[in-house]
C-alpha cells in the first residue's frame, strides 16, 4: 500500500436529519461561527467517521452492490450516523437561524476543501506509488480511482454552486453519499484494508459518470497512453 | 410514449472497438438506426468500464512486479537497449503462456494482444515512466470507453427519486420475485440480473427526464442472457409477490431481447 498521509478528514458529512427542517431565517452573521464550528466537527468526529467507514466496507465486501442493505445492516449504519449526528446538535442549532444561501454557500465551502485536500495530496501519493516496489491489483488501480473521485467531488460542487436551492439540496445529499461511500474505499486502502472486487466496482461506477481531470504525465508517457487507447477491443467476445 | 432500442456490454463493444471480430457486423447493425438511436443504460455503462479495469489491473500489476523482480535478478530494465527490453516483454508474455484454464487462456489472450499494441512505446520508457505509464493507463482507457459510448449512444437513466419509498419498495420485491423464479439470476449472471431489473424500471416508471416507453428491445449477443430471459417470461410472476400487481408480468411482456447480427 502506498501512503496517502491524510492529515484532514477527507470526508464532508452532511446532518441529512436536521437539514431536512425548513431554514427560513436570516442570519448572516452566524455564517462565519458556523463555518468555523464545522471545520472543527469534522476534525473531531474522525473516530465516528472511521467506524461508519469499516462498517461500510464491511457491507462491500459481503455484497459489491452497496445499495443492498439488509435491515440489519440497515439498523447499524442509521445507529452509527445517530451517533454522529448527536455531536452534531450544537452546529444544528446555529444552522437553522441561517438562510438557505448561506447554508448552499456554507457546504460548497466544505466540499471545495475537500477537493483542494485530494488535489493537494495527489502529488505525493504518486511518487509515493512509484516508489513502491510489487503492487497488489489495488495500487496499479487507485491512482486512476483517486483522479475520478477528485474528478466526481468537484463537478458535484460546481453543480451545487450553480444550482438553485431545491436542486442544490438534491445535489448535496448525492454529494455527502459520494464523499462517504467513495472516500472510505480510499480509507480502506490507505488502512491496506481494500480487496480488489471492491475497488474495481467503485471505480467503474465513478467511471460511468465522469471523467478525471488532466494531470501533468510525462511528455513520453502521454505519448504511450495516446496509442494505448483501443487495448479493450479484444475483451468480452461472447 | 415511444419505444426504445437498448445495447448489451457486448455489443457496445463490438461497435467501439474495430479490432474487433465482430466489427463489421456491428457496423452493418448500427447504420440502420439513426443518430443516437440506440441507448444504453447505466448497468451496461458500469459493466463495460469494469470489464476493462478488472483486465488492465491484472496487466499493471503483472508487468509491474514481472518488471521488479527482474531487475532483482539479473541487468535492470534502465540498463537493457530496446531491442532486449522487447525480449523482457517477451518472457512476461511466456510466464502467462504455460496455464491451461479457460480464464487463464483469456488473460494470455488480453495480454498478447495488449502487449502487441503497447511494445513499441513501453521499449522507449525508462522503468519509472513505465510504472507511471501502467498507472496511468486504466484512467485513460476509461476516459476513452465513456467518450465513444457517449458519442454513439443516447443515455437512459431509470427515473429514481431518493425520496420515493414506492419505487425502493418496487424494486427490492422485484429481485426477490426474479430471483424466486429463476435463481440461475442470482448465482452465475448477477450482471444480467441487474440489467434486467434496470429494463423493468425503465419500462414502469419511466426515465430520469420523465419520458415513458410502451416497448423496450434490448440487444445481446449473450446466448445465456437470452435463454434466461426466455425462462422467465414463460414464468408466472403471479404466484410471487403481491406487491407487483402484475408489474412484472406487464413488463415482460413489453421487453424483449435480440440478437443484433
Amino acid at each position: 500500500m502506498a501512503e496517502l498521509n491524510f492529515q484532514e478528514n477527507i470526508f464532508t458529512p452532511y446532518p441529512l436529519k436536521e437539514l431536512s427542517k425548513d431554514l427560513k431565517k436570516k442570519h448572516s452573521k452566524w455564517s462565519p461561527v458556523v463555518r468555523k464550528m464545522i471545520n472543527e466537527y469534522v476534525k473531531t468526529s474522525g473516530e465516528g467517521f472511521s467506524r461508519f467507514s469499516d462498517l461500510l466496507i464491511k457491507l462491500m465486501e459481503d455484497d459489491l452492490d452497496i445499495y443492498n442493505f439488509t435491515k440489519e445492516d440497515e439498523d447499524e449504519l442509521k445507529r452509527e450516523f445517530e451517533n454522529i449526528d448527536k455531536s452534531f446538535k450544537h452546529i444544528s442549532v446555529l444552522l437553522d437561524e441561517m438562510s438557505e444561501h448561506e447554508q448552499k454557500k456554507l457546504w460548497v465551502d466544505k466540499y471545495d476543501s475537500t477537493v483542494k485536500t485530494l488535489y493537494k495530496l495527489r502529488s505525493q501519493f504518486l511518487k509515493s506509488l512509484l516508489s513502491k516496489e510489487l503492487w497488489k491489483e489495488t495500487d496499479s488501480l487507485i491512482l486512476t480511482y483517486y483522479d475520478y473521485l477528485i474528478s466526481t467531488m468537484s463537478d458535484l460542487t460546481r453543480k451545487i454552486d450553480e444550482s438553485h436551492t431545491e436542486d442544490a439540496n438534491k445535489l448535496m445529499t448525492i454529494a455527502s453519499v459520494v464523499s462517504l461511500v467513495y472516500g472510505s474505499v480510499l480509507l480502506a486502502y490507505d488502512r491496506d484494508k481494500l480487496k480488489t472486487e471492491v475497488l474495481v466496482e467503485r471505480l467503474s461506477e465513478l467511471s460511468a459518470y465522469s471523467e478525471p481531470l488532466n494531470f501533468k504525465v510525462n511528455k513520453k508517457v502521454k505519448s504511450a497512453l495516446e496509442n494505448s487507447k483501443n487495448i479493450p477491443s479484444c475483451l468480452l467476445r461472447n | 410514449m415511444a419505444s426504445a432500442n437498448l445495447l448489451d456490454t457486448n455489443v457496445v463493444f463490438d461497435l467501439i472497438y474495430p479490432d474487433r471480430p465482430r466489427y463489421k457486423k456491428a457496423l452493418e447493425f448500427y447504420k440502420n438506426f439513426k443518430n443516437l438511436e440506440l441507448s444504453i443504460e447505466p448497468k451496461v455503462n458500469i459493466e463495460c468500464q469494469r470489464v476493462t479495469v478488472e483486465f488492465i489491473g491484472k496487466f499493471s500489476t503483472d508487468l509491474e512486479n514481472f518488471l521488479s523482480h527482474r531487475n532483482q535478478r539479473s541487468k535492470r530494465w534502465d540498463q537493457l537497449n530496446p531491442k532486449q527490453r522487447s525480449d523482457a516483454l517477451n518472457d512476461f508474455l511466456n510466464t502467462h503462456s504455460n496455464n491451461n484454464n479457460s480464464h487463464a487462456k483469456d488473460i494470455l489472450s488480453f495480454y498478447t494482444y495488449t502487449m502487441k499494441t503497447i511494445r513499441s512505446n513501453l521499449v522507449h520508457l525508462n522503468y519509472i515512466e513505465v510504472k507511471e505509464y501502467l498507472l496511468n493507463l486504466s484512467s485513460e482507457l476509461l476516459g476513452n470507453l465513456r467518450q465513444q459510448i457517449f458519442v454513439r449512444f443516447s443515455y437512459i437513466i431509470p427515473y429514481y427519486a431518493i425520496d420515493k419509498e414506492e419505487i425502493i419498495r418496487f424494486i427490492d420485491s422485484l429481485r426477490e420475485s426474479i430471483l424466486g423464479l429463476d435463481k440461475s439470476f442470482s448465482s452465475s449472471q448477477k450482471e444480467d440480473f441487474n440489467i434486467l431489473v434496470s429494463l423493468i424500471q425503465i419500462y414502469t416508471f419511466g426515465d430520469s427526464e420523465s419520458r415513458r416507453y410502451d416497448s423496450l428491445l434490448f440487444y445481446t449477443n449473450d446466448e445465456n442472457f437470452l435463454k434466461s430471459f426466455n425462462k422467465l417470461k414463460n414464468s408466472d410472476p403471479s404466484l410471487n409477490e403481491k406487491l407487483l400487481d402484475g408489474y412484472l408480468k406487464k413488463a415482460l411482456e413489453f421487453i424483449s431481447f435480440e440478437k443484433p447480427y
